[in-house]
């Protein structure tokens, strides 16, 4: 008689084959995050307070410098001295001590950063998978250690106006994971969304309620349902003003999975 | 015999990169997207090099300002001369692959009256998002599906560098932006 | 067949009538009136010197943007987000009729996006929409300096109350036509309010409290930075007979101050930076966000001290600055203590 495995552990078994499918990224597997009913703290004209968020799947961790060099080798057009100047800025990599390699004078283990939305979303396709989207970032970042939704907490939500410095609250390497079992979301580095070009941001936020918001067709005026979200805000403002070729010293990024 | 295949063999290999590393840097075909056109067949975006081409964003679904790009650009072939005109590829990329299927862009050609020739584009799904970066074209979905996005005709040389924009405010042509065609297409 | 939103129809009417809506990149130029000069920039207190031109100047005004940490009291030490490097940033002069053309860098270790916001342009957020400059660029717009006066700058980044708090402020001299009457010394300083999650003076590196700041309870309320930026060592120095000139802003990003030297009365005061004098003035309110030019003379020496008269924040949260005058005593104008004796009591009222 034939017998098959209990689903749970078919499950399992698939987890763990795509886990390990992801070469170069031992220990920094996917996390399923459960999607739900969320207010997001920014809110386009046209939408309701409370949008809903599909589940996916998200890295633990923010991708590596020992990812990203092990990347570069099996892709090297995403080398600094090979990628085509359409996808690159100046800075691309320029940390690294050589081309292939980030050096002894970095932590192999600490976030890529210098690198452009195309090397991220060219990863991330190697992978199968997709840089996630501001919103996804949002909800994942809602988390606090025990709380899937800790933003009702005041105290804690003003630690996030250090996000983007060496004062974040998940700073450092051995901060602990959120209650999604994803690591760093509030770190000292920004991390890259799918969609940047799509948060149709304005250089100077203060008179926008006007109605003039006429820089996009269609273009929807934006504010923040959360004005003293301040680290929303900050992460908004940074990513809406980035060109997709753009590298800065505290910009890395981190993969997600749409599930099927 | 052994020597001309070893000769034969370094040529391809010579030729291969050679042939990538005559693309340009700052061209946009280095990206690596497909798509398929109006008749369903398939069309590599770095296959689009060779001729000059005007290149727009734009969705079938869009009822105001993507009418307007389609008019402006068939306002600005009309300026050409016949022999420019053969000169100039008009491709239409879709922002939108889920619902813009090869039949919606045929339907878009033909309410339009486009010329023979233009190419109506819908990339892969994921494809969208990195084209749309290279030819810096800003999009986004909103809640009832319509987009917002840049509304802009993007001149690429035949090598894929991009050497003109023009913010498309209306069905006439921006008559700067046509000397900037015309100069390009006067190029050897 | 879809209804049409309304934003997208008056999307399309608005393009159709509207010039270009994009406003990314490529800016106007101006033609540039007279000679080019680089405007000398000074770090707090000190002003760069009167100008003695008489026709207006193109004027390249280049300034960094630099986030650093530094002292706010003894033992404590913040972030602090700086024009130039300098709480506050540094003090810009031009003349009416000028054209100034701007530069503004982002050093590269910037962890977060700035721009600035001049009360001397008049244009679109006062330069802030021209500015949005990322760590490691440089943005740059031109204005023409329309009116006089002394003007606050300030980051005009989201969230602004936060670049504010921090120290992203500064001010800008528009000289009019006919220039400043000469005197012997000019100063430059800045009230600003600061919020930190220790007490006033708890020790090491203080985190920006936005709970503080939104409720509006500073921790700190300082001349130029820091809380002795203006005293021992660092006290301004005249001599006895000069005359003084004091630019004084408030950067806030809260507070009003009552800004009065203690011992000492504002013969003039440009009240808000303005182009009309009050005079004999003993306390002036200096709006935050807003400034006062102020002269007086120093007839006698001695430590004269600038205070926030709103009191308690004075001696308790660090809003205190020391003027050192020296030279000779003038007891027809100031005697010092004339005596100190004991004085009989009075009799009770009932006591025959």
């Amino acid at each position: 008689m034939k017998r098959t495995l209990p689903p749970t552990a078919t499950l399992l078994l698939l987890a763990m084959a795509s886990a390990f499918a992801v070469a170069g990224d031992a220990g920094n597997g996917y996390r399923w995050i459960e999607g739900g009913d969320f207010r997001s703290s920014v809110r386009f004209e046209e939408t309701t307070r409370v949008l809903r968020v599909a589940s996916f799947s998200l890295m633990e961790r923010a991708v590596s410098n020992r990812a990203f060099a092990a990347f570069v080798a099996r892709q090297p057009q995403w080398r600094r001295d090979r990628i085509p100047a359409v996808f690159a800025s100046p800075g691309y990599l320029g940390h690294w001590a050589t081309a292939e390699a980030p050096g002894s004078a970095l932590d192999p283990d600490a976030p890529v950063v210098h690198v452009n939305w195309y090397a991220a979303d060219a990863y991330c396709r190697a992978q199968q998978a997709r840089l996630p989207r501001f919103i996804e970032w949002e909800y994942a970042a809602a988390a606090d250690a025990t709380r899937r939704d800790a933003r009702r907490d005041a105290a804690w939500r003003m630690r996030l106006v250090n996000d983007g410095t060496p004062h974040a609250i998940d700073a450092a390497p051995d901060a602990p994971a959120n209650a999604y079992g994803i690591q760093g979301l509030h770190g000292a580095h920004w991390e890259w969304s799918e969609d940047v070009a799509s948060l149709l941001g304005d250089g100077d936020r203060r008179g926008q309620q006007d109605g003039d918001a006429l820089r996009y067709c269609g273009a929807t005026a934006m504010s923040f349902n959360d004005p003293g979200d301040y680290g929303v805000v900050k992460r908004f403002v940074l990513l809406s003003a980035l060109q997709p070729a753009a590298t800065l010293g505290n910009l890395g990024f981190r993969c997600a999975r749409s599930t099927p | 015999m052994k020597i001309a295949s070893l000769f034969l063999s370094a040529l391809l290999v010579l030729a291969t990169p050679l042939q990538a590393q005559s693309l340009p840097g700052d061209s946009v075909y280095h990206l690596q997207a497909s798509a398929q056109d109006a008749n369903g067949a398939p069309v590599a975006w770095a296959s689009l090099r060779g001729q000059p081409r005007l290149v727009s964003m734009f969705y079938t679904n869009c009822h105001l300002m993507c009418p307007l790009i389609i008019e402006n650009a068939k306002s600005v072939q009309k300026q050409l001369s016949p022999a420019e005109r053969r000169q100039l590829g008009m491709v239409m990329v879709s922002l939108d692959p889920g619902r813009d299927t090869p039949a919606a862009m045929q339907d878009v050609a033909r309410r339009h009256r486009v010329q023979e020739g233009w190419q109506f584009l819908t990339p892969a799904e994921n494809d969208v998002r990195a084209i749309a970066s290279v030819l810096d074209v800003r999009y986004r979905f909103r809640d009832d599906g319509s987009i917002n996005h840049t509304s802009v005709l993007v001149l690429l040389d035949a090598q894929g560098r991009v050497r003109a924009r023009n913010e498309v405010t209306g069905a006439a042509a921006d008559p700067a932006f046509l000397i900037q065609i015309k100069a390009l297409l006067a190029e050897p | 067949m879809k209804r049409l939103h309304t934003s997208l129809l008056a999307c399309a009417l608005a393009a159709l009538l509207a010039g270009p809506a994009f406003a990314g990149g490529e800016g106007g130029k101006i033609t540039p009136a007279g000679e080019t000069i680089h405007a000398v920039l000074t770090a707090p207190p000190m002003v760069p010197p009167p100008l003695t031109r008489k026709t207006p100047a193109h004027v390249v005004v280049d300034l960094e943007m630099i986030e650093k940490d530094m002292r706010m009291a003894d033992g404590v030490t913040y972030n602090f987000w700086t024009f130039g490097g300098t709480v506050p940033g540094s003090f810009i002069r031009v003349r009416k009729g000028d054209t100034v053309e701007f530069k503004l860098k982002n050093r590269h270790d910037s962890h977060m996006s700035h721009n600035i916001d001049l009360h001397a342009v008049t244009g679109q957020g006062g330069g802030a929409e021209a500015t949005f400059t990322l760590p490691g660029k440089e943005t740059q717009f031109s204005f023409k300096a329309l009116n006089p006066g002394l003007y606050i700058y300030h980051c005009a980044m989201a969230p602004v109350g936060m670049h504010i708090a921090n120290g992203m402020y500064g001010l800008i001299l528009v000289e009019p036509e006919e220039g400043l009457p000469p005197v012997d010394k000019e100063f430059y300083v800045v009230q600003g309010d600061f919020y930190t999650e220790g007490a006033y003076g708890e020790p090491g590196l203080q985190p920006f409290s936005l709970e503080k700041a939104i409720d509006e309870h500073p921790t700190y309320v300082v001349f130029n930075g820091s809380v002795d930026a203006l005293q021992g060592d660092n006290a301004l120095k005249a001599k006895a007979g000069e005359t003084i000139r004091m630019f004084v802003g408030n950067g806030g990003p809260n507070l009003v101050s009552s800004f009065h030297v203690i011992g000492e009365i504002f013969d003039k005061v440009w009240t808000e930076g303005g182009s009309k004098y009050q005079e004999n003035v003993q306390t002036t309110l200096i709006p935050a966000g807003g400034s006062a030019m102020v002269e007086f003379k120093a007839d006698v020496p001695g430590n004269f001290v600038l205070v926030d008269h709103s009191i308690f924040r004075t001696f308790h949260k660090g809003s205190l600055g020391i003027l050192k005058v020296e030279g000779d005593r003038n007891p027809d104008i100031y005697t010092g203590q004339q005596h100190d004796i004991e004085y009989p009591e009075a009799k009770p009222a009932d006591k025959k």
